[in-house]
């Protein structure tokens, strides 16, 4: 099977690594409502696997086809992102582990660092250990800010890339490309390390029908009909903040050491759009002044 | 804003004194031994906003040699300039910046107000250092203002707390992000999309302190290494200062950008300060250098009159030119967002439209300018 561009067979090396992803499921952007309060009605909108989070996704499946190893996806979120969890299980990935909790609601991106990097050293991964790398989309269509890579890279003490392009493990180290204003640079990171992909980089595959014949089994519906997994699946592990052992003072909102104190409706910059030809623009571009 | 209106028996405390902080400062980026125009614009608000406050304006350099730099941000209306300088601080890696900055904020003085440019850099800096030293942090800011806020829960009001004004919810509000009072920590960080602000006027005369800072470097901090950095080559094309920029798409490769360079050389003959720009795509397909490249990644810019030829207008395009004063779209799709967020538009061919508008120009026209 063909690797996408995102990874390079680096002579066939079986590295046996963990590639983490932090996956994000958001409202499908054009479908976003907002709530007579003023907030995002996330519950009514259909939703997707955040689309920077998708490239992830893909660099770490394809990492895995030239090297060998697992694919683990990590995310903070309500119970039914497991439906993007199904998703990304279909396209080949081993795990998935959901910590969901209500204390974690109203989180900013701090605290999401701090409750994701719990999560993470929780299943295993520390900065002692060099057999795993972990990635993240560049920013989510819902949030927009591209801090929780970097979030959780501080605190895990893990040294971090972000608008990462291309990756490819050589002698123990990430070789990144990383895109800056006006070009890119190549970087050398030593592992463990965190990487955000950049949109640029290699889109999502398909579903391969073996991996979704295997998730099949562990997959049932859940009272509103959506894809949720049986419970005990060995595949999938849904965890609480204490579970996690994370301190209650960093989470949620009352963790946060920021809130939105307000967000009036603004009016869309109106351009008054004129359709023309380049004759009558002569006319159009008069009428500006 | 109605949340000043707070009932009597409110406790009021002012940030600064609640947090141990003082003072506003300015992480100015440098590359290649230039300081970037968006720390000269974040001047503007960060004086604004310590003149309101009462207290200095301080802005930090971290680089491999800064040069006249500090001087530059003095007469920009720095009181003092934080300099950080290290042969290894010539490419930007994350951990040896986040070690600077946040070592000074630690050990040397907490300002209550950070500012960064939303660059690649500043993007992924601001965060990591927000999580080392317990700080808030706002993304992609494009209003900055002190303000105060009253909670409800413990009946407390803050006063003199950053407002950090960002577009969301595909920019249909603005929201106002503040320290959340349950959590209050400094300096309240923002991180300022480029070619929002305006850089005040420059005054030589003006006089600040420079103050040399050695950060504790730790093993690791230099664990990621640069193997090599291409940035766009050949001379620097600042598009800020024009009054009209055309820019082109990747389509426009087709015929190597022909019909764009001749309206530019057009708009030049008339007097008018005129250059030509294109999309992320059209330089990766080496069409254009990166120079010229417009957008997330490239220049931000507003000129007066923004000509977008052949671009179908994805954000991360038009996050780099959507606050033009006009913006003529040529294209095909007259259902692409770029024709449909314009404020004229030509629907056609661009081999056939801008050659005609070229001539035009020839004979007078000058798009109002």
């Amino acid at each position: 099977m063909p690797v996408s561009d995102g990874c390079k067979y680096s002579d066939w090396e079986v590295l046996m690594m963990d590639f983490v992803v932090l996956l994000k499921q958001v409202p499908k952007p054009k479908e976003m409502r907002v709530t007579a309060e003023g907030t995002l009605d996330r519950a009514s909108a259909p939703s997707q696997i955040n689309q920077d989070c998708q490239h992830a996704l893909e660099m770490a499946l394809s990492m895995k086809d030239a090297y060998g190893g697992r694919v683990v996806v990590v995310s903070m979120g309500p119970p039914n992102f497991q439906m993007s969890h199904i998703t990304a299980m279909e396209r080949g990935v081993d795990e998935t582990v959901l910590l969901s909790d209500r204390k974690l609601g109203g989180s900013d991106t701090w605290a999401t660092g701090y409750a994701l990097s719990g999560t993470l050293k929780h299943i295993g991964y520390s900065s002692e250990r060099n057999d795993w790398l972990v990635m993240g989309g560049r920013q989510t269509t819902d949030g927009d800010t591209a801090h929780v890579p970097s979030q959780v890279a501080e605190n895990l003490g893990i040294p971090q890339v972000t608008l990462v392009e291309t990756c490819e493990v050589v002698d123990g180290s990430a070789k990144v490309r990383r895109i800056v204003e006006g070009g890119s640079m190549d970087l050398s990171m030593p592992l463990p390390c965190m990487l955000s992909i950049a949109p640029t980089a290699a889109p999502l595959r398909g579903r391969n029908m073996k991996a979704a014949v295997a998730v099949k089994k562990h997959v049932t519906k859940d009272q509103r009909g959506k894809d949720t997994f049986k419970e005990g699946a060995p595949i999938f592990r849904l965890l609480s903040a204490d579970d996690v052992e994370l301190e209650g003072t960093k989470i949620g909102l009352a963790g946060s050491p920021t809130i939105v104190a307000a967000a009036p409706r603004v009016e869309k910059a109106s351009r008054d759009l004129q359709l023309t030809d380049s004759d009558g623009l002569i006319g159009v571009v008069e009428g500006w002044q | 804003m109605a949340m000043s209106d707070w009932p009597e028996d409110a406790t009021v405390q002012r940030f600064s004194d609640a947090t141990s902080s003082e003072g506003v400062m300015v992480f100015a980026e440098m590359v290649d031994g230039h300081l970037l125009n968006v720390g000269r614009e974040l001047m503007g608000p960060g004086r604004e906003m310590a003149d309101h406050l009462g207290v200095t304006l301080s802005a930090v350099l971290i680089h491999h040699s800064v040069g006249d730099a500090p001087q530059d941000l003095i007469s920009l209306g720095a009181d003092k300039v934080i300099v950080v300088e290290d042969a290894r601080l010539e490419h930007y890696t994350t951990l040896p910046y986040a070690r600077a900055l946040s070592d000074y904020l630690t050990n040397v003085h907490r300002p209550e107000i950070l500012l960064m440019g939303a660059t690649t850099t500043g993007r992924d800096l601001a965060p990591r250092v927000a999580s080392r030293v317990d700080a808030g942090v706002t993304a992609d800011c494009t209003k900055l203002s002190v303000g105060p806020f009253y909670h409800r829960k413990t009946k407390s009001v803050t006063t003199h707390m950053l407002e950090a004004h960002r577009p969301s919810f595909g920019e249909s509000k603005l929201a106002c992000i503040m320290s959340n009072p349950e959590q209050l920590w400094a300096p309240a960080m923002a991180t300022a999309r480029p070619g929002i602000f305006v850089a005040p006027a420059s005054d030589s005369s003006r006089t600040g302190d420079v103050e040399a800072f050695t950060p504790d470097w730790q093993d690791g901090d230099f664990s990621v290494e640069v193997m090599d950095v291409r940035r766009g080559g050949g001379e620097r094309v600042d598009l800020g200062h024009c009054k009209i920029v055309v820019a082109g798409g990747i389509p426009c490769g087709q015929t190597g950008f022909r019909e764009i360079h001749d309206l530019v050389d057009a708009l030049k003959a008339q007097g008018l300060d005129a250059e030509w720009g294109a999309s992320r795509a059209a330089v990766d397909a080496g069409h254009a250098p990166s120079t010229r490249q417009i957008g997330q990644t490239g220049q931000s810019i507003r000129p007066p009159v923004y000509v977008a030829v052949a671009i179908s207008g994805a954000p991360q395009h038009t996050a780099g030119m959507k606050d033009s004063e006009r913006i003529v779209a040529v294209n095909t799709d007259e259902s692409c967002t770029m024709v449909q967020s314009a404020d004229a538009a030509i629907i056609g061919d661009y081999r056939e439209v801008v050659p005609q508008l070229t001539e035009k120009v020839k004979s007078g026209f000058t798009f109002g300018l």
